[in-house]
């Protein structure tokens, strides 16, 4: 069905290498999913100022990595070890869990928002490393498979379980934003005014926070842990110069991730360059013009 | 105006990391009245305020009073007009936009809701800023943006609207007309009206109350009782004194 789907969706781009590989048919749908997820999500992660918080999340996936294998090497000879789902849950869970944590930090500390996130990023970093290199010692993994995965991220890879996962995670996401699009709007605005005005502040930033771990996760498989917050940032940052009302912000943030993951994908084939680098070199183009926009505007 | 509570205060003391900003504070709002906090720098007038919101935490009690004099838990029909600067303008958003947030169940994505929109119309008239509607936050003047916040603290239809600081930095027309549409406001709505000030010439011609604060209430009452000479050279120093006096006594406040 999957595959259905993906060859429904290529017959609508210009492409002729879409009809002939299946795995960049699915990459085009797992970007088509992807795309509108980081841009609406994205939005929110520009008004509340949590670029380095997505960052440290994305981080985590070392650690999330490191347990996943450690993990593995507990359960070994079970289908659970074998299939790569230990690593999944493992890296899905961390990430969540980092999430929580920062959000539980920044909320009750009185250290700048930026220091703690600062020293959960570090350590969460400093962690992986240490048990993956062990591992690497070990031979238990292959280095090569790390920074493919991880550091550059690779979308053409994606297998049809992960599209539907995808599109599972999509359909919460989009009922998130049905819910409670206007009220994180009031909440960036002024937090105290939306509390007086009824807002559940707490919950909403712990709930958001935990659907944005699960994003950047499944976003590092398609760009990498280097590029996941400009996947985020870019396409909301340049829908802010372009649209003038906070609905136009909504759909613009989406038409101008579509664009750019699609144009990417493609340029990235005709090239031969890695995707998620290529998709965020459009993104970069299209803000650089948005800025230039905005500029001639008088912002 | 009767000098039945609307709000009433028993003992509020806030302390935030071991430090006492406010202590034992024991007062109250008189229904219908304009009352103002006011104190010098650092006196705990924005932590009262937030207090009375609920969005810090306090020892002692505080009471909001329905019009039946009966006692009326917190969260009830309550605007909040915070300071201009605590405010992130910098997003897409216009006026309208801003109006509706919290008026209509459907995501602005998905459009406006035309009830929701007529009554954002109603309010923004309401403050002379009918002609607003569509213009981006981010680029109102100070006056123009304090009253489309006033427009928004009453789109929830409050009988209590309070205000921190509303004309700290808006020029003295703007501020001045903020003054005047407040003041008809609240006598046409019978509101009463709560608001952090430092500007002496503000307080003595819009509010009927004051609560004098520093750390700890002063002195409370109208605004002739309370802002006497002696009261002002403790709250201020001496230096405050000699430019505000001549006016605060000179002037009859309304329904004094």
């Amino acid at each position: 069905m999957v595959d259905g789907f993906a060859s429904m969706l290529a017959r609508l781009v210009p492409y002729s290498n879409f009809h002939e590989y299946p795995f960049l048919k699915r990459a085009l749908l797992g970007l088509t999913l992807l795309a509108p997820l980081t841009a609406t999500m994205g939005l929110q992660v520009v008004n509340f100022r949590l670029s380095f918080f997505s960052e440290a999340v994305g981080h985590s996936v070392f650690t999330g990595v490191a347990i996943g294998y450690l993990l593995s090497i507990l359960a070994a000879g079970s289908a659970f070890a074998e299939t790569g789902i230990a690593i999944d849950l493992a890296t899905l869970a961390f990430g969540i869990l980092v999430a929580l944590a920062i959000t539980y930090y920044r909320r009750s500390s009185t250290l700048p928002s930026d220091t703690v996130i600062g020293v959960f990023s570090a350590s969460v970093v400093s962690f992986g490393l240490m048990v993956i290199g062990y591992l690497i010692q070990r031979g238990t993994i292959a280095p090569q498979n790390i920074f493919q995965t991880f550091l550059a991220g690779n979308i053409l890879t994606v297998e049809p379980i992960h599209l539907t996962v995808l599109a599972g995670f999509f359909a919460v996401v989009m009922l998130f934003h049905a819910v409670a699009y206007n009220r994180m709007l009031l909440v960036s605005l002024n937090p105290e005014l939306a509390q007086t005005r009824g807002v559940p502040v707490a919950l909403l930033e712990y709930f958001f926070s935990a659907l944005l771990a699960v994003l950047v996760i499944f976003s590092i498989r398609s760009v990498g842990v280097l590029l996941v917050t400009a996947l985020l940032v870019i396409p909301a940052a340049s829908a802010r110069n372009f649209a003038r009302t906070a609905g136009q912000l909504f759909w613009v943030a989406i038409g101008l991730s579509l664009f750019a993951c699609i144009s990417g994908l493609v340029l990235s084939d005709a090239f031969s360059t890695y995707t998620g680098a290529t998709i965020i070199a459009v993104m970069t183009l299209i803000f650089l013009l948005s800025e230039a926009m905005a500029a001639l505007r008088g912002r | 105006m009767s000098e039945e509570p609307a709000i009433g205060m028993r003992g509020v003391t806030v302390r935030q990391g071991g430090i006492s900003i406010l202590t034992g504070v024991t007062a109250s709002v008189p229904r219908g009245s304009v009352t103002a906090i006011i104190g010098p720098n650092g006196a705990g007038k924005t932590t009262l305020l937030r207090a009375m919101l609920g969005l810090c935490s306090y020892s002692g009690s505080i009471t909001y009073f329905d019009r039946d004099g009966r006692p009326a838990s917190y969260p009830r029909r309550i605007g909040y007009v915070p300071q201009r600067l605590d405010f992130d303008r910098g997003m897409p958003m216009t006026v309208l936009d801003l109006l509706l947030l919290d008026q209509q169940r459907r995501p602005l994505w998905l459009g406006r809701s035309a009830p929701a929109v007529a009554r954002a119309k109603a309010q923004l008239q309401r403050v002379e800023a009918v002609h607003l509607i569509d213009r981006p936050i981010g680029k109102l003047s100070g006056g123009e943006f304090q009253r489309v916040q006033l427009a928004l603290s009453l789109m929830a239809d409050p009988e209590i609207i309070l205000l921190d600081e509303p004309v700290s930095g808006v020029d003295v027309q703007g501020g001045q007309l903020f003054c005047d549409l407040l003041e008809t406001i609240q006598r046409e709505s019978l509101l009463t009206v709560v608001m952090v000030s430092h500007d002496l010439s503000v307080v003595s011609k819009h509010a009927t109350h004051v609560l004098c604060l520093n750390r700890e209430l002063l002195a409370a009452g109208t605004v002739h009782e309370a802002l006497t000479p002696s009261t002002l050279s403790q709250v201020f120093g001496p230096h405050a004194l000699f430019g505000h006096v001549h006016g605060l006594c000179s002037h009859t406040p309304p329904g004094a």
